[in-house]
């Protein structure tokens, strides 16, 4: 099979990049210690405002947030989403090892950490600015409706595994947040418009400004994208998006500080469903628009009393409005959290929380074969969590330990536990181990959901169906996660992390035929049945590791890098009544994965960036290894504008990444645009 | 919303290997290539790092910054650095050679705090970003200038903090926190601040 020759070739791929490249410039990196000496002295001439004009090359210093942090967290800054030229969060999530992101269609995505892939995401916790997204309807986040302006991101930080106590719930392979920058750091005015083929259309603008010590923004946004390649010409994934929001942040003391902020959306995103009803036709694939639309509005209050003492208080309330070709969703969700940290004596620091969400949502039928049952419905969250972080030798060894309290509408109280070392023998390394016990709870769609699928018809001229029956007792997945972690500071210009992980799960979601087939005859019109339910009939194990070095090569050349390794053994628990579902997820997560992103600094402004990516087959989704490469250039012209051209998926003309769309792969097409952004 | 069946792909697998493996290849040359061109050396020398020009403004400020005469004299301009040492061997070259107050300036690290009011600058590394609050207490007895690029420095108390802005080094300035401990900053200084809090009591400020 092409898998054997391509996994030799792609680890010849990786070899050549982490071997070839220090071997090339470690000469150039020795050159300049002297002409450092030279520059100190002409800079100490120079006088005020001059010194304040200079443009200075940060060194690549381990960064402080992380540092600290005993789980696999990498941050995505907002300089590397910048240069990379990615134009939407999922995108942007690209830049992180061990996520996996392949994109299915123009406007959809397939993601996930450590495994489990897919179009929704089950069981990482997605978070814009604390609020979470995950959507418990469905389990997972809808990436097509998370966006913001890409110049508001300060960073994203991605934890891979469960990450922890302090996340919310559902963070059992990882934890994406994405923080936007405060409005005192983006005063003045943005202009940003963009055209290309692919990207055909988008503008943003943005004004920031200052009332006392009230800091505010607005922003609107909004893009046309096209639809990608389709072997057999059904372009029905064009996507078009309108967004505005804004935030207001007051520093009312050096104790309290108060943020509010909130969003608002319309999309018409293109789609491709399978749609089926009792009544003929049976089944049809309906290529047509959804309508995506909704608003979240996000209170949150901080008060520091100490050193490293604080009370945050943050409340939620999101709408969204769903109109699928096949279902619709109209929902309402309320969220309050409480975090509280303070000292005690014998160096301890303690962190509590609460949190309450509550969702109340609408599905109408649209399709006879998909319902949910009862309708409307409210399902709630409740959750607390307490960790106890001691520092056994100051600065050296600190221990943390603590638990979250889960309990849903489904469930009853669950709990997972913690605990992590963190040791940093040095200045210059850190050394973390974890583990952690988390769950994934259940959703509407294992527990109050119906899903047909036909078959085909029968000898006798009865249509013959397959339905997942809602079931009630659906369990939460759980997770035993053991995590190691390594970061070193190598001389001031490298800094490697990495990390390796065993994760034993139980309870998966399996898809299970529960009886055999029989003549039913509600709903009408009577109809051959083969019943089957979403069970917790899978278990297995995954494993792998991260590693990812960053290199300021040179003062006008930074290579950041990274490796992923995943392997996946899933099977079917005893007596469970799956009917094969295992291979298609191992088969959906890739083996390997290689990311390089390498930017130049060159005179007068300009900056290139060229970033390469190397992705293992899918044999689940029937997808091939693919390379591909995007290059980025940049020109701030003056102060106030910059220009950039991009070149996206340059190596192919189109090629597929994943699949779930009906009919043949939809394949992701080369592109290229260009930009221009005004600052005032 | 659920996987369809996969479909088989008739293609030729070792055509698709091949192409593969080629451009696989190739794309990581081309990020090597590029550091066989020279070139750049000239672009080497116009940026300074973030270190070097920390540096210089922290020998600058010794520069416009007045202590009391009441201070306690010393045979040396002490500028300490607390917690871990940032500048590297940046702060070391850029005084070596220079006098202020017709003193010679020696730069000391130190990772406890020294109330004996010898440091004329002391100098916050971000390490000490967790004991800021204690430290800025002690530093009040002490006639030191603060300075700092821990963020918020100036808004918590710090009398100069260095900011970050697109690329380039700036600082701001806490009047009110520097009159208070006796030292008069110049006006040379406070005109190129990006941002100036607290306004000294006495309303004069300058040379």
């Amino acid at each position: 099979m092409n898998t054997l020759s391509q996994s030799g070739t792609a680890r010849l791929s990786t070899l050549l990049l982490l071997v070839a490249i220090p071997v090339f410039l470690v000469p150039l990196s020795l050159a300049d210690t002297s002409e450092e000496r030279e520059q100190t002295n002409s800079l100490k001439e120079l006088s005020l405002e001059q010194l304040g004009n200079l443009q200075v090359t940060t060194a690549s210093k381990g960064p402080a947030a992380v540092w600290k942090t005993a789980a696999a967290i990498y941050v995505i800054t907002h300089e590397a989403i910048l240069r990379s030229g990615v134009t939407s969060i999922p995108e942007a999530l690209r830049l992180a090892p061990g996520v996996e992101v392949a994109r299915i269609d123009s406007d959809k995505w397939s993601i996930g950490i450590r495994g489990f892939g897919s179009r929704l995401c089950r069981s990482v916790l997605v978070l814009i600015d604390g609020r979470t997204v995950y959507t418990t309807l469905l389990a997972g986040t809808y990436w097509e409706v998370q966006d913001t302006v890409m110049d508001d991101i300060d960073r994203i930080e991605v934890i891979r595994g469960p990450g922890g106590t302090i996340w919310g719930p559902n963070a059992v392979d990882g934890v994406i947040d994405v923080i936007t920058k405060p409005a005192s750091d983006t005063q003045g005015g943005l202009a940003s418009a963009l055209g290309g083929n692919v990207e055909q259309g988008s503008v943003s603008v943005r004004q920031g400004g200052k009332v006392g010590s009230v800091d505010y923004r607005a922003y609107a946004k909004g893009f046309n994208r096209a639809a990608q390649f389709h072997s057999d010409g059904r372009e029905f994934d064009h996507w078009r998006a309108m967004q505005g929001g804004f935030r207001i942040d007051w520093a009312e003391s050096q104790r309290d500080a108060f943020t509010l902020q909130g969003d608002i959306y319309d999309e018409r995103a293109g789609e491709s469903v399978v749609a089926t009803s009792y009544t003929p036709p049976y089944s049809q694939v309906l290529d047509r628009n959804a309508l995506l639309s909704g608003g979240n509005i996000l209170g949150r209050w901080k008060r520091v009393t100490g050193e490293g003492e604080d009370t945050q208080l943050q409340v939620f309330y999101d709408r969204t409005n769903r109109y699928e070709p096949n279902f619709t969703d109209l929902r309402d969700t309320f969220d309050a959290d409480f975090l509280q940290r303070f000292r005690l004596p014998a160096r301890q620091q303690i962190t509590w929380g609460l949190g309450a969400r509550f969702s109340h949502g609408d599905n109408p039928v649209v399709v006879s074969g998909l319902t949910f049952e009862p309708n409307p419905r409210t399902d709630h969250l409740l959750s607390a969590f307490l960790q106890d972080e001691i520092s056994i030798v100051d600065h050296r060894l600190a221990l943390s330990f603590g638990t979250k309290f889960l309990k849903t509408s489904f469930t009853g109280l669950e709990l997972e536990p913690s605990a992590r070392l963190l040791y940093t023998p040095t200045e210059t390394q850190t050394l973390w181990a974890a583990f952690t016990h988390a769950v994934r709870t259940p959703s509407d769609a294992e527990e109050n959901f119906s899903l047909a699928g036909y078959i085909g018809t029968t000898t006798t001229g009865l249509p013959y169906f397959a339905r997942f029956n809602p079931n009630k007792n659906f369990r939460s997945e759980e997770l035993n996660g053991y995590e190691l972690g390594y970061r070193r500071l190598v001389g001031p210009r490298l800094y490697l992390s990495m990390s390796t992980f065993y994760n034993h799960y139980s309870s998966l979601f399996s898809e299970d035929i529960t009886g055999s087939p029989f003549i039913e005859a509600n709903p009408a019109p009577t109809h051959q049945l083969l019943p089957a339910e979403f069970g917790n009939g899978l278990l297995g194990t995954t494993s792998g590791g991260e590693i990812a070095p960053e290199w300021q090569v040179t003062p006008f050349w930074r290579l950041r890098a990274s490796y992923s390794f995943l392997e996946m053994h899933i099977k079917r628990a005893p007596n469970s009544l799956d009917i094969g579902s295992a291979p298609g997820i191992e088969g959906s997560s890739p083996r390997h994965q290689v990311l390089t992103q390498s930017g130049f600094d060159l005179p007068k402004g300009v900056s290139v960036d060229l970033l390469y990516r190397y992705v293992s087959a899918l044999p689940g989704q029937a997808i091939r290894a693919y390379s591909s490469a995007d290059v980025a250039l940049g020109w701030n012209v003056s102060r106030q504008f910059r220009l950039s051209a991009v070149g996206q998926n340059l190596l192919q003309p189109h090629h597929a990444e994943f699949g779930t769309d009906p009919g043949p792969l939809v394949e992701i097409k080369r592109g290229a645009y260009a930009q221009i952004t005004w600052r005032r | 919303m659920r996987r369809v069946a996969c479909q088989n792909r008739r293609v030729s697998p070792v055509q698709a290997v091949r192409a593969n493996t080629v451009l696989r290849l190739l794309a990581p040359m081309l990020l090597l290539c590029s550091s066989l061109f020279p070139v750049y050396s000239a672009a080497q020398q116009e940026r300074p790092t973030e270190a070097q020009v920390k540096a210089a403004y922290v020998y600058n400020f010794g520069k416009f910054v007045r202590w009391q005469s009441t201070a306690p004299a010393t045979d040396s301009f002490d500028i300490c650095v607390l917690g871990k040492n940032p500048f590297g061997s940046a702060l070391q070259n850029t005084v070596s050679g220079e006098k202020i107050e017709a003193k010679s300036i020696v730069v000391r690290n130190t990772t406890i705090m020294q109330n004996d009011a010898r440091c004329r600058i002391l100098f916050i590394s971000s390490s000490e970003e967790s004991r800021l609050k204690s430290i800025l207490t002690l530093a009040q007895q002490s006639n030191s200038l603060t300075v700092s690029d821990i963020p918020g420095f100036a808004q918590r108390g710090g009398m100069i903090e260095l900011v970050s802005q697109e690329g380039r080094i700036r600082f701001e300035v806490n009047l009110a926190a520097a009159g208070n401990a006796g030292l008069t900053v110049s006006s040379e200084l406070l005109k190129v601040a990006v941002k100036v809090i607290g306004t000294n009591q006495a309303g004069e400020i300058g040379r």
